[in-house]
């Protein structure tokens, strides 16, 4: 399943990632560009863009997001969590995080349309260890905003990394109290798409 | 002259305490509350104040001034005439910071985590009533029960016990002008 899902360039590449991982600022996150099989990821777009869609307004946040993708009827979507669930997936996912990791949880999609944005937070909640965000966004440039940011704790005015969403990036990072990051404003008209989550521990 | 004749009458403030009292939580907001001319004046002024950033990732990102003719206001005969007759508080003492929103400004809930019970006020300079955020939400860990958008020249009160909280929205890239409060709280003596 591993090998249907995630491009060839990353097939056996555990210690090298891991090593990037762990070396990684302001705290332990990889960016991993076109890692799944873009033809899938694609079908997972389009299914994804016709799932019902609610928006959460509060201080801290305003998009729009799926319920849990486990209950969805669709059957791509369906394809993916079990891939994304998988004891093979979660196994690769341990051996370049380092962390012993349990089930995923609370995978949404979420839907950012202009003037949406989520500020500064850490995920910090029990048993979360790794925090994942699946691009699936089209035509993104800095001026679009919508970017993910990462922030040093210690510097918080500036960004230590900026990613701009790109479909087909990876991201994961390391839950921690250190991990601040916030989803810049989208400043255009596209659409900010993603599928997010965090594998919990045992 | 200073404020609205409106709100120099104690009958007025005496008919606008009833509705204060009617609401849940207990608020109020008066409109035209400043004579135009002093309005326009005070609000050029605070457009042309120096501002400090104030910013927490976690709680705040806004920027604050001083000027001379709010404190006077505040301490002043007018405003201790409408807390007197409008909240009935005779004794109290005041909390209070001039504040600029704009693109990118925010408040977060854990900062307005109080202990005391209190009596909030905003006095608004904002120079439009176009909601981009930037509005006040009180609310409780149940629900919600106020939102107070922009809207100049007014003066809002909501009362507050500890388990009310607020926060301001996040101001959108969509605004053009900053929205200017002052806001502060009455504390009973």
């Amino acid at each position: 399943m591993l090998r249907e899902w995630i491009s060839p360039q990353y097939f056996n590449k555990q210690n090298n990632l891991k090593k990037k991982f762990k070396a990684s600022k302001p705290y332990q996150h990889l960016i991993l560009k076109d890692f799944f099989n873009p033809t899938k990821l694609e079908t997972l777009r389009k299914k994804l863009l016709t799932e019902p869609f609610e928006r959460i307004d509060k201080d801290l946040f305003s998009f729009q997001n799926t319920k849990d993708l486990a209950a969805s009827n669709n059957p791509a979507i369906q394809e993916f969590y079990k891939f994304f669930s998988s004891n093979e997936f979660r196994q690769l996912m341990q051996q370049i995080t380092g962390e012993k990791l349990g089930s995923i949880s609370d995978m949404h999609g979420h839907l950012f349309k202009q003037g949406d944005y989520l500020l500064f937070h850490d995920d910090q909640v029990e048993k979360r260890k790794i925090a994942y965000v699946i691009n699936l966004s089209k035509a993104f440039t800095k001026k679009d905003g919508g970017r993910f940011m990462m922030y040093d704790v210690k510097r918080p005015q500036k960004p230590a990394i900026t990613i701009v969403p790109q479909f087909n990036t990876f991201v994961c990072f390391k839950v921690s109290a250190h991990s601040l990051h916030a989803v810049e404003e989208v400043l255009s008209n596209k659409k900010r798409l993603t599928i997010g989550g965090w594998f919990y521990g045992n | 002259m200073v404020i609205n004749q409106l709100y120099k009458d104690i009958e007025v403030l005496t008919q606008a305490k009833e509705k204060y009292k009617q609401e849940t939580p207990n608020n109020i907001r008066l409109q035209a509350v400043f004579q135009p001319a002093v309005f326009a004046l005070l609000q050029k002024k605070l457009l042309q104040q120096k501002y400090t950033t104030k910013f927490h990732p976690y709680k705040y990102h806004y920027s604050t001034t001083k000027m001379p003719e709010i404190k006077q206001f505040l301490y002043g005969t007018y405003f201790k005439t409408i807390v007197a007759n409008l909240l009935g508080i005779k004794k109290y003492s005041l909390n209070y910071e001039i504040q600029r929103f704009e693109a990118g400004s925010f408040t977060l809930l854990h900062d307005t985590e109080k202990e005391q019970t209190a009596t909030d006020f905003i006095i608004d300079f904002s120079t439009t009533e176009t909601s981009n955020g930037g509005y006040t939400k009180y609310l409780t860990e149940r629900e919600e029960l106020l939102q107070l958008n922009p809207c100049p020249n007014s003066l809002s009160f909501v009362e507050r016990n500890k388990t009310v909280m607020y926060y301001v929205k996040y101001v959108t890239h969509a605004t053009t002008r900053p929205l200017i409060f002052v806001r502060g709280e009455i504390l009973l003596c």
